[in-house]
């Protein structure tokens, strides 16, 4: 447990794990703005062509993308019903007699929908949870966002508690593992009985882990403060965050890919939602 | 002036904490007075509750004395109108290193903890870069700047501990029981570091700790028992009395216990070097009428503690 | 005294994060014997292993290969053991299979409890366990989850304070408002009050200043001989085991490399510094004397030897007065 890096960064050394995080920010962004541009089959071609291009060079495991989606086949396969059993168009398929009528439409709707969804999930995945360490993340947000600093949005110390959260995380998952075995060698049963039973055997567990948290904060508050810690202000950073020329040209392509598709989507080739 | 024989001043100094029901409790600092002269390697030594550790966290205004006054290096902390500039300037120049080595690096990449307190200061690019370096190549610790602290073990995270102290470029570290919660070969790395630190660096030093194989390492020992300064020597004067030493709950390392004990049957072991283990060898070689220049050699050194 | 095992490791090995690319070797083919009625010592550096091994003692982490006896009971069998214990019985033809699996899952974790209160686990620096009001609960927890009466679990809970040196006006307080080193004592009882058949402890004086550390060991050492149980230190401190243990393990880099009484194992002392662990101060100083041409044997690791034997050298040259203080 405690080898396991907190998220889903998927080490590798690929184009896209090199890129500024900000960049791969801002890439994320106009990719998602791209895959709501689509509204025709050849769109969706182009756009799904894309992210497999993507995938590969992110050197990305194909299945790991995909797990991602798991949680949300529910949902996915409940709208997909909707879309197919509601929509109405001209192209019915079903015979006339049918209580039930579906359209060709509502087929295309759901798995218009479908990519849409995979590809969003798998741009994230993609430019973000899997090629970018949660910590490069904190960071970029800090510096994207730094100039809401001036309406006094607290984007400083927002980064700071993140980063020692991730930084405690790990810390805190021992413990908490450390204290349960603990509380059962003394006899505690975490299974058995209901959830109020389950729920109280969990006390022995909370109560030490929050005092012990309180105390690490304490100190850590001490610790900050000898190092001469006083918020945001004049503070310089050990890594400045370049853009270099290829996160530039990433996000002209990324620009000009979303042109593309704009005007693709104007001929209104294939079937158009 | 004063400031430039002793780098850390006391006077009168006393420190009590708020009790429950906001009345203070038992004084944990009663009347401390004492100089420490700039370069020094000091160790404070004392049981628990003793007041060691209260005494190191008024010297970086973690808590604030009661009364009495307290200048450290130049710098009057006990002076009510001190400003957050002021103080800041003084945090930079006196380091502190805590016990638990968990609970003070704040980053989660060991060259980024380091740069934490420069970056604070406002340290610009590349000489940031270059403190950040430098410190982690003074610790030993060079290799390591791209792990994550979490996976080192409790030596190595003390030691970039005191490399994010070093880069801050400190005139004094106070370590408050920094090697508490070590094993021993984690002990040996952060007292070797401070050690170096001291002779090489010049770098004034208060090692607060209860072991007392620690305090032999130290130029000067201070006993504070219950508040108050028992005793201030040469560790060789401090372990002489070991009757007051354990009286206070504390105890001599085995070495100087086997001499006490040795003079308890008569046997004449009179001098200096009852502190290491090099020391007693070369006492007790004399008293035996064995040859005396490896006891010698023995006595002078300052032995390495192990 | 004879020499009984009260509990025997048989090649055991453990290995974490097994199938991930962190996969670790805890444990390498460990076997040991500890011994009844006296104070076993595992010593090793971090990381020897020497704190993944008392975790498989109470059953609560398996061993990947190899068998842990309590005893003589492999304690690791409870699964099958169980299993056919329930077959036998005439009440299991009658149960569905879904409610049969139910029973034997809840003996089955009955079972294993009942190995956790025999043999108790004190965990490094164990304060940070305490969690109820009062110090007496706290004590009382392990003894309430074992189902004692009321009656027996006060007796047990005063017992266990006594022992620890836990002082009875401490007993009302919340454990939350004591220091550092009262809470290790609380949390020391809280294991003893469950009368374990065997204690171990890991580094239970880590931290602590001289006094308090000699202060708990000598209580560890009075609770063996008062108890009888066997009782597992595990620490990297020579200088305490020299002194407190009958019978020493080390274990280093996975491995044992060394059992035996304390006088065999303490007499490699080239092994034990080889491995990284710290002599203690007086062998390194007989060291020094012999190397000066001092006569006496290598394997002193106590004060008391040292000045006995030095005071025989002493007498020899003439240069000790007859009789003596103390």
């Amino acid at each position: 447990m405690k080898n396991i890096a907190f998220g889903q960064y998927y080490p590798a050394d690929s184009v896209i794990h090199r890129m500024d995080p900000r960049a791969k920010l801002i890439v994320a962004v106009l990719y998602i703005v791209c895959t709501f541009l689509c509204t025709n089959a050849l769109c969706f071609a182009v756009l799904v062509l894309s992210a497999v291009v993507l995938t590969l060079l992110s050197k990305i495991p194909l299945r790991l993308l995909l797990r991602t989606l798991r949680p949300l086949i529910f949902i996915l396969a409940f709208t997909s019903l909707i879309n197919i059993f509601f929509t109405k168009g001209e192209h019915l398929l079903t015979p006339e007699s049918w209580v039930v009528k579906i359209y060709l439409e509502g087929i295309w709707n759901a798995l218009f929908m479908i990519l849409r969804i995979t590809i969003l999930l798998a741009a994230t995945g993609i430019f973000l949870s899997f090629t970018t360490t949660p910590i490069a993340l904190t960071d970029a947000l800090e510096q994207l966002f730094s100039p809401l600093k001036k309406i006094r949005v607290p984007v400083h110390e927002v980064a700071m508690m993140t980063s020692i959260a991730l930084r405690f995380i790990p810390l805190l998952t021992e413990e908490t593992e450390k204290i349960m075995n603990a509380q059962k060698a003394r006899g505690a049963d975490f299974q058995s009985g209901g959830l109020i039973k389950r729920a109280k055997a969990l006390l022995p567990v909370f109560i030490p882990l929050l005092s012990s948290a309180m105390k690490r904060a304490d100190e850590l508050a001490n610790a900050m403060d000898c190092r001469c810690y006083h918020g945001g202000e004049g503070r310089t950073r050990l890594k400045v965050l370049h853009f270099r020329a290829s996160d530039v040209a990433a996000m002209v392509l990324v620009v000009a890919f979303g042109v593309g598709i704009f005007f693709l989507n104007r001929l209104g080739i294939g079937y158009t939602m | 002036m004063s400031d430039n024989q002793s780098y850390i001043h006391a006077e009168h100094l006393c420190f009590s904490y708020e009790g429950r029901d906001g009345e203070p409790d038992e004084p944990a600092l009663r009347d401390v007075s004492l100089d420490i002269a700039r370069g020094e390697y000091v160790a404070i030594l004392g049981h628990n509750g003793s007041g060691k550790s209260t005494f190191a966290k008024l010297l970086n205004q973690i808590l604030e004395a009661t009364s009495g006054k307290l200048i450290v290096g130049g710098t009057d902390l006990t002076d009510s109108e001190l400003t957050e500039e002021e103080l800041m300037r003084h945090r930079r120049r006196v380091g502190m290193v805590f016990q638990n080595p968990d609970n003070q690096l704040v980053a989660t990449l060991v060259e980024e903890d380091v740069a934490f307190g420069p970056e604070n200061l406002g340290v610009p690019q590349p000489e940031l870069r270059r403190r950040v370096d430098e410190a982690l190549a003074t610790v030993g610790m060079t290799e390591y700047a791209g792990h994550e602290p979490h996976r080192l073990s409790g030596g190595q995270k003390q030691r970039v501990a005191i490399a994010g102290i070093i880069a801050m470029m400190p005139e004094c570290i106070v370590f408050d029981e920094s090697t508490a919660m070590l094993d021993p070969s984690g002990r040996r790395e952060v007292l070797d570091t401070i050690r170096m630190l001291n002779r090489e660096h010049g770098i004034t030093i208060l090692n607060i700790t209860h072991y007392m194989n620690e305090a032999a390492q130290a130029d000067r020992v201070i006993v504070i028992n219950d508040g108050s300064i028992l005793m201030d020597g040469k560790p060789d004067e401090v372990f002489e009395r070991r009757e007051e030493l354990r009286a206070v709950g504390l105890e001599v390392p085995q070495c100087a216990e086997l001499i006490h004990r040795l003079r308890a049957y008569g046997i004449g072991l009179a001098g200096e070097g009852i502190s290491t283990p090099e020391g007693c060898a070369g006492l007790i070689c004399r008293a035996l009428g064995l040859p005396d220049a490896a006891g010698k050699e023995g006595a002078d050194a300052h032995g390495t503690q192990r | 005294m004879e020499r009984r095992d009260k509990i025997v490791l048989e090649h055991v090995s453990f290995v974490y994060g097994a199938g991930t690319p962190f996969e670790q070797k805890a444990l390498d083919d460990v076997s040991l014997r500890i011994s009844a009625n006296c104070i076993t010592g595992v010593i090793g550096h971090t990381g020897s292993g020497k704190s993944t091994m008392m975790n498989l003692l109470n059953g609560l982490a398996k061993p990947a290969e190899g068998k842990v006896y309590l005893d003589g009971y492999d304690i690791n069998t409870v699964l099958s053991d169980v299993l056919e214990e329930w077959r036998t019985r005439p009440e299991y033809a009658s149960l569905s299979a879904r409610a049969a699996k139910k029973a034997i899952k809840a003996e089955i974790a009955r079972r294993q409890r009942e190995l956790c209160f025999r043999v108790g686990l004190v965990m490094q620096y164990p304060e940070y366990q305490l969690f109820e009001e009062s110090v007496y609960q706290d004590i009382a927890y392990g003894p309430k989850n074992m189902g004692l009466s009321p009656q027996e679990i006060d007796s047990r809970v005063r017992e266990a304070a006594a022992f620890t040196g836990v002082e009875a006006d401490w007993l009302n307080r919340s454990p939350f408002d004591l220091s550092g080193g009262q809470k290790r004592r609380v949390a020391i009882a809280g294991v003893m009050a469950m009368k374990p058949e065997v204690l171990v402890l890991d580094e239970p004086a880590a931290g602590l200043d001289p006094h308090g550390r000699t202060q708990l060991f000598e209580k560890i050492c009075a609770y063996q001989k008062q108890t009888a149980s066997a009782v597992i230190i595990v620490s990297h401190s020579m200088e305490d085991m020299a002194q407190y243990c009958d019978e020493v393990a080390v274990l280093s880099g996975a491995r044992l490399i060394l059992q035996g009484s304390r006088e065999e194992v303490f007499s490699h002392t080239d092994l034990l510094e080889q491995v990284g662990l710290d002599i203690p101060q007086i062998t390194q100083l007989v060291r020094l004397l012999r190397a000066r041409g001092v006569e006496l044997p290598e394997n002193i690791y106590t004060v008391d030897r040292a000045v006995e034997l030095l005071r025989e050298r002493f007498a020899e040259t003439g240069r000790c007065p007859a009789g003596g203080a103390k």
